[in-house]
């Protein structure tokens, strides 16, 4: 149970590597926040600077009030969960979560009566005389958060935990961890590459991108809200889609155009849109399910429309993704299964304008509230 | 689908056809043929006076003074080297595998001896350790009288276990290096994150994990030891002097065969030094059974 606090924050490896770049942060006590990007973009590095594993280069770390650049991962409270689980091959399963406890020299029974406590929250009380081979991938990682749970720490580190687990596992996994959040009531710092585990978990989502925050938010706000074409782009699946644009202004309203399509955009929209920008190259952005093809919308919002050439269908069963095309633009729309688009087909669609994203297509950051 | 199996298995056979005769002609053979001869009175120079006598051979070589000197000096060389190459072979492993400036000439510097024929090396030792040779030189500028080590029957033996600690240690280093670098990276944060310092790490997590390693390098070494020849061969030159003080087991068996062409005795010496060493590595089976599957 602590706070984190980053402060300017920098890792640069020898030959000059910059991994982290001025990375300043308050996480609160007992918060979920997940760390997220593509491979590369310093979020491992971060939490290992916060496990004591990397050394910090510039900057500051506190956990708990306390400044800990310096202090040794032992004597800093925190457990870590690691990708490929690291359990001890050579300890059974209560051997390897009583090894932090034996070499903090806690007493016997209280090692028991934590392993065996901490053993049946995660259900694998059957297991702790096994040897971590004889466990499947599940089963290690649940072992692995055992050893960071009877530890007891201020802070939790995960990095990537779910990665080597099958689709099914990660599912199932996700709400468990996140069950375990509410049940231990700590502080947890979790690295991901996977958006959908960003979005499910984390109270707040820390979005990177060599080395540098794109943005920091709850998910519905890194979601509805992303403040650059990346993060626009990393959250959420099937991708957002880019259409290069303008705004222009007609007899007082707002429109955007691209190619020779001209979209009315409502006035609540329009009233949060950077005056700067109108008649400058912008970058809309807009979800696969702001894109429609119902008959309903298309009724209510016929200025919102244009026709559109189908390239391909994918049926999902509860869902269908129409991936078309617009004189060279490429748009993906996610649609109601009962949507009888056929590839092929010339089909009328419809942008919901309300749900709009405009990006500065120079420095790609949103210029709308 | 019979017919097609013993086909296949005809196959796989004639492939290794020359692989089983190689090793039935010289391998086998042989050893079946020296295990008759240890029941025999067989000299080269008069084969044809060859005659069955039974267990008296390994009788002989039981009350054989000689014999158990050798067994003896063998068993303090194998114990000596042993003990001395793995520990020091995993101390300089453990160099090896620190981040220190240098690393790779010290795995470089410390794995040429064993590239280089024990002959040569033994040669060296003579020079080095000879009386007014370099060892004792220097040993003089410090007020010591060496002792005139490879005849001194006191002193030999220890000198040959060194030059034999020297060539080899570096083969124990790069197995152990290997084995130090299977260990996972994450192992050792994992540990540092649970608490332990460089010295837990090392017995909590390097030495337990290195089991395997160390196993094989300890059966590997002990075989070796056993079997040492050529270092006390050139040492003596070939016969196991000062006062049998280098006469090893090898030797023993070599100086009755060739020297003095009683095969069946030698074979008799073969196999009993067989019989050690296969009692002692099932020994060691027995209490590395994990590690062994």
């Amino acid at each position: 149970m602590a706070d984190v606090v980053f402060k300017n924050i920098s890792k640069i490896y020898t030959g000059g590597v910059k991994a982290v770049d001025d990375f300043n942060l308050e996480i609160k006590d007992k918060e979920f926040i997940v760390l997220v990007g593509p491979s590369g973009c310093g979020k491992s590095t971060t939490l290992r600077m916060v496990a004591g594993l990397e050394e910090i280069s510039s900057g500051e770390l506190y956990i708990d009030g306390r400044l800990v650049n310096d202090v040794p991962p032992k004597d800093r409270d925190i457990a870590m969960v690691f990708q490929n689980y690291a359990l001890y091959p050579h300890m059974n399963v209560y051997e390897n979560m009583a090894f932090g406890l034996k070499l903090r020299k806690t007493p016997k029974d209280e090692i028991d009566r934590r392993v065996k406590e901490a053993a049946k929250i995660l259900e694998i009380e059957g297991l702790l005389n096994r040897k971590p081979k004889a466990l499947s991938g599940g089963q290690r990682q649940r072992v692995a958060l055992g050893r960071a749970i009877v530890r007891n720490p201020k802070v939790f580190l995960m990095d990537e935990p779910l990665s080597n687990l099958d689709a099914k596992l990660r599912v199932q996994m996700r709400t468990e961890l996140a069950k375990l959040h509410d049940r231990l009531q700590t502080t947890f710092i979790y690295v991901t590459h996977d958006q959908t585990e960003a979005m499910t978990m984390g109270d707040r989502i820390v979005v990177m991108k060599d080395g540098v925050i794109q943005q920091v938010a709850s998910p519905q706000e890194i979601y509805n809200k992303p403040s650059n074409i990346f993060v626009a782009g990393f959250i959420g699946s099937p991708e957002m889609n880019f259409i290069d644009g303008h705004i222009t202004v007609k007899n007082g309203k707002y429109f955007i155009n691209f190619k020779d399509i001209n979209l009315a955009l409502p006035e609540g929209i329009a009233k949060t849109i950077n005056p700067d920008f109108i008649n400058k190259d912008i970058v809309i952005g807009i979800r696969p399910e702001d894109i429609h093809d119902e008959e309903m919308f298309l009724e209510t919002f016929p200025e919102y429309t244009f026709n559109a050439k189908v390239e391909v269908v994918e049926l999902l069963g509860s869902e269908t993704y129409l991936y078309l095309q617009y004189d060279g633009i490429p748009l993906t729309a996610r649609v109601d299964p009962r949507s009888v688009a056929r590839s092929g087909d010339m089909v009328k669609i419809g942008f919901d304008m309300n749900k709009i994203h405009i990006f500065d297509k120079e420095t790609t950051k949103r210029v709308m509230d | 689908m019979r017919k097609r199996y013993i086909l296949e298995v005809i196959d796989g056979y004639l492939f290794l056809l020359p692989f089983i005769i190689s090793v039935a002609v010289f391998l086998i053979g042989p050893l079946i043929y020296a295990f008759f001869l240890s029941f025999q009175n067989f000299s080269f120079l008069t084969p044809q006076k060859a005659q069955w006598v039974g267990l008296k051979n390994y009788l002989d070589l039981l009350h054989d003074p000689v014999f158990i000197k050798a067994l003896s000096n063998t068993a303090i060389y194998a114990v000596g080297v042993v003990v001395i190459e793995l520990i020091l072979g995993l101390i300089l492993a453990l160099i090896a595998n620190s981040n220190i400036r240098g690393k790779t000439f010290f795995r470089v510097a410390y794995y040429i001896p064993t590239v280089t024929s024990t002959v040569a090396v033994s040669v060296i030792f003579l020079y080095l350790f000879k009386a007014d040779g370099l060892v004792n030189n220097i040993l003089s500028r410090f007020g010591i009288q060496g002792p005139v080590w490879f005849n001194s029957v006191r002193f030999a033996l220890p000198s040959i276990m060194m030059m034999a600690i020297w060539s080899s240690v570096g083969t124990y280093m790069v197995i152990y290096l290997a084995g130090l670098q299977d260990i996972p990276v994450e192992l050792y944060e994992a540990a540092e994150v649970d608490g332990a310092n460089e010295y837990q790490r090392f017995w909590s997590i390097t030495l337990p994990l290195l089991r395997p390693v160390i196993f094989f390098n300890l059966v590997v070494s002990i075989i070796g030891a056993l079997q040492v020849f050529d270092q006390a061969y050139v040492v003596s030159r070939g016969n196991g002097g000062p006062l049998n003080a280098t006469m090893t087991v090898v030797l023993y068996i070599y100086n009755k065969a060739f020297s003095e062409f009683d095969m069946g005795y030698a074979s008799a010496a073969a196999f009993i030094l067989f019989i050690i060493i296969m009692a002692l590595t099932i020994i060691q089976r027995m209490i590395f059974k994990d590690e062994t599957n």
